[in-house]
């Protein structure tokens, strides 16, 4: 079976095992909208190079659209979910083409200062977003007959919708378009001396994660039944980054054993120990200074030794910038 | 018996995969001015800096008198007193020239801070101007005073005047006479010839990471074939 | 007399108060071997920056196939037929050797990789070029490999097949040869040679054996400017030429 069947079989029992292991269906439901926005982030980082302060933006965009559609017009919900993605794609678009002005740590701190700007838009807008409080009062419409209104229900929505945006993301990223992404994050400066205008591509990978991410938003405001601030501060930004790097940033998959690790230990310990955070900076630590394959890095080397076989990892797998290859 | 200031066997060495010394061979006598010449692209900055540890010599010998430096550390190397003036003359910009000076100041060195006053008065006036002040010439000037301060036992110098008006190129070539008038010996690397003959003992060229000459100073001015063939674009 | 594949008019760079060229002028000839020679600081990278758009010129024009390409950026040059290896290796290293020889290929036609739908070796072309650079270097055994895991040689072949890949008019090697062995030497030679039958070459060399067997004519540049062009006959016994070299006053060279 190719890596790629694979991985999206893996994703699909992820999405049919979760309810088993959870008792919450919201948690449930959360792990999934954060797988995907972290596969969205991965194709930033993992694949691009880019390591983006600002998929908070997009996220809260996301949960701010559908909000506002939900609440003020009778828009049905699926074009509401599309209208979300649409407003992420362009303000990564044009946040995206103004940030790769810069190169390395001037690009993040773009990054960085956009997803404060927004913030304080968010936060100053309060008319329109509610500002402190959130945008509350959403409502969870349904598909034509269809209700959502249950938390299982609506995982099932979610998980359908996780798993098509999973196969299209592998989907880009498998194609010529990921593998062009791929050469610009490995020597950005040769794939332009060969004729690729970088920017371009660079923007156009943008343009997909904030379209994913605005969607993750949205399927978040939905779930909660409001679009909170918090979905569009700094922490959100970092937490999307987080669960990216925790899962490993070598293929999409890693993105959601990302998510799940994140959510489910924050949720475990946060009930045990409220300086739980401590123990997460002290794993970006571990995972910085040993792991930097994240978790399914981990998952491959723990198969290999099981299986006795020193296998190589695939030449042609993303991974983290800057990684030294033996 | 005085011991060989330098002795290179051998030497290859890369950057990364590039295999720029390919097995050079070269000696450097007791109070000797010896010149190291070739085109660029040759390998003769590369030789200066696996002399003196900056690059790993992945194989051959390097000796400083008589004992094994290969691969051992740039600051012992230094410490040891061989002493490198690089071609980019590594000036601290945001320090003064005293400040320059100080810092290379060694005890038990025959060089002391007035020594180099007196032989560089230009330094002596621009003592308290930046690093980065100073016109290329002055630059050069202090670059070398500083490696004296160290009391080398051997000198390198990376294309001491290369970019310098005549008159300053005159200036910088009655310090190395000096300088080789006191006993130290001395490691040239210079693409111009009319300087290397002035100072020259003995040359070698260096062609394609290899030593294809050596000479006295009589026979590499007599030879006119050598100098086209390997420093020319070949007869 | 045919006219000109490559040629500049006045072409000038400045860093800040630095002049790195200044009023070069070039024509090369289609289906040549060109080389640039020249001392140290002769300018002769930064006139390859100029040509192949990476960076911008201060003054003067640079028309290529007929056509004013001065204010084009490299990525576009490339699609025009320019295209250029460099002296310090600048591979993808960690994908594999056919892969960074497809990419080359497909930079032709870079907007067709923005179809993120369509799987990489769909693209029957840029795959079959790929293939057809392999075999003519002799990399086909290593194809699978990534890079980095290449010997210099083989490195410095695939830095020319990069630049091969784009189907170029013009191909602008920069010290193809730097840090090879004799054997990898004479293999890159042949190769170069080869390349002159159906392409146009302009390279930069410091092994002047190779300079002077190949090339159909050498510009010798001296401080940013053109010294000198000829065959290499004339380019050999040039008083002029000697004496950039060699120097016969108390300067640098740069007086």
């Amino acid at each position: 079976m190719d890596r790629q069947l694979f991985h999206f079989a893996l994703a699909v029992l992820v999405a049919l095992l979760l309810p088993f292991f959870i008792r919450s269906g919201m948690l449930a439901t959360e792990v999934l909208i954060f797988a995907i926005a972290a596969a969205g982030c991965n194709l930033l980082l993992g694949y691009t190079g880019l390591l983006s302060f600002g998929q908070g933006i997009f996220f809260g965009l996301g949960s701010y659209t559908l909000g506002l559609a939900l609440v003020h017009t009778t828009l049905p919900l699926l074009p509401t979910l599309v209208l979300a993605m649409i407003v992420g794609c362009v303000v990564a678009i044009v946040i995206g083409a103004l940030s790769i002005r810069r190169q390395g740590v001037y690009f993040v701190m773009l990054t960085l200062a956009f997803a404060q700007l927004f913030y304080f838009l968010a936060y100053t807008f309060s008319d329109i977003t509610g500002g402190d409080n959130g945008l509350i009062g959403i409502p969870r419409r349904g598909i034509g007959p269809l209700a959502l209104n249950s938390s299982w229900s609506y995982y099932g929505f979610v998980a359908i919708i996780f798993l098509i945006a999973f196969a299209a993301l592998q989907r880009i990223a498998t194609s010529t378009f990921g593998r062009t992404l791929l050469a610009i994050r490995d020597n950005g400066e040769r794939a332009q001396a060969i004729g690729f205008p970088i920017r371009a591509f660079k923007i156009a990978a943008f343009a997909v994660s904030g379209a994913v991410t605005g969607l993750a938003g949205a399927l978040h405001a939905l779930l909660i039944g409001i679009a909170p601030l918090s979905n569009i501060d700094y922490h959100m930004s970092e937490s999307l980054l987080v669960m990216t790097i925790i899962g490993g940033t070598g293929n999409l998959f890693g993105s959601v054993l990302g998510a799940a690790f994140y959510l489910i230990v924050s949720d475990t310990l946060s009930a045990i120990w409220p300086r739980w955070l401590l123990l997460l900076g002290a794993l970006l630590i571990v995972i910085a200074l040993y792991m930097q394959k994240g978790i399914w890095g981990l998952i491959e080397r723990g198969v290999g030794i099981v299986l006795g076989r020193r296998g190589g990892p695939d030449a042609m797998a993303p991974g983290p910038a800057g990684s030294e290859r033996p | 018996m005085t011991a060989t200031p330098l002795q290179l066997d051998e030497v290859h060495s890369y950057y990364g995969k590039s295999h720029i010394l390919q097995g050079v061979t070269l000696t450097v006598g007791p109070g000797e001015v010896v010149t190291l010449l070739g085109r660029n692209g040759a390998g003769k900055t590369t030789t200066l800096k696996t002399i003196s540890g900056l690059v790993r010599a992945a194989a051959g010998r390097v000796r400083f008198l008589d004992a094994d430096i290969t691969n051992v550390r740039a600051h012992a190397i230094a410490r040891g007193g061989l002493a490198l003036v690089p071609e980019d003359r590594g000036i601290f910009g945001l320090l003064t020239v005293e400040e320059n000076l100080k810092i290379a100041v060694r005890k038990g060195s025959l060089w002391t801070m007035d020594d180099v006053y007196r032989h560089f008065p230009r330094l002596k006036e621009r003592r308290r101007n930046g690093g980065a002040q100073l016109s290329g010439g002055e630059q050069q000037m202090l670059a070398i005073a500083r490696a004296l301060l160290n009391g080398p036992k051997l000198l390198m110098l990376d294309e001491p005047v290369e970019g310098l008006a005549p008159v300053v190129v005159d200036e910088i070539v009655a310090q190395i006479r000096d300088i080789r008038s006191s006993g130290i010996p001395i490691l040239l690397v210079e693409q111009n010839l009319a300087v290397c003959t002035e100072l020259a003992d003995r040359h070698y060229i260096l062609d394609l990471g290899r030593i294809v000459y050596e000479g006295s100073r009589e026979e590499f001015i007599a030879d006119a074939a050598v100098k086209d063939r390997y420093l020319g674009v070949g007869a | 007399m045919t006219a000109a594949l490559l040629s500049t008019d006045g072409l000038g760079v400045r860093y800040g108060s630095f002049t790195a060229l200044s009023e070069v002028s070039l024509s090369i000839e289609p289906n040549t071997i060109h080389s640039v020679i020249g001392p140290n600081g002769a300018g002769k990278t930064t006139l390859f920056h100029a040509l192949t758009g990476r960076v911008r010129p201060s003054s003067g024009r640079i028309t290529f196939n007929g056509q004013n390409i001065t204010a084009l950026t490299d990525d576009r040059r490339v699609r025009r037929g320019l295209a250029r290896s460099f002296q310090v290796t600048s591979l993808f290293h960690r994908l594999p050797v056919r892969e960074n020889l497809r990419l080359a290929a497909q930079g032709r036609t870079p907007w067709q990789a923005l179809r993120m739908w369509q799987s990489a070796d769909r693209n029957r072309d840029a795959v079959a070029i790929a293939d057809s650079i392999l075999e003519r270097l002799d990399l086909t055994r290593v194809a699978g490999r990534s890079a980095e895991e290449l010997s210099h040689g083989q490195q410095r072949r695939l830095e020319v097949g990069m630049a091969m890949a784009s189907r170029p008019l013009l191909i602008l090697l920069d010290e193809p040869t730097s840090g090879m062995g004799i054997d990898d030497i004479a293999t890159m030679k042949r190769l170069i040679a080869d390349l002159g039958r159906d392409h146009t070459v302009l390279f930069i060399e410091h092994n002047m054996g190779i300079v002077m067997d190949i090339s159909d004519r050498i510009t010798v540049m001296q401080s940013g400017r053109k010294l000198v062009e000829g065959a290499p006959g004339e380019i050999r016994d040039n008083p002029e030429v000697r004496r950039a070299y060699l120097g016969s006053m108390m300067t640098g060279g740069r007086a």
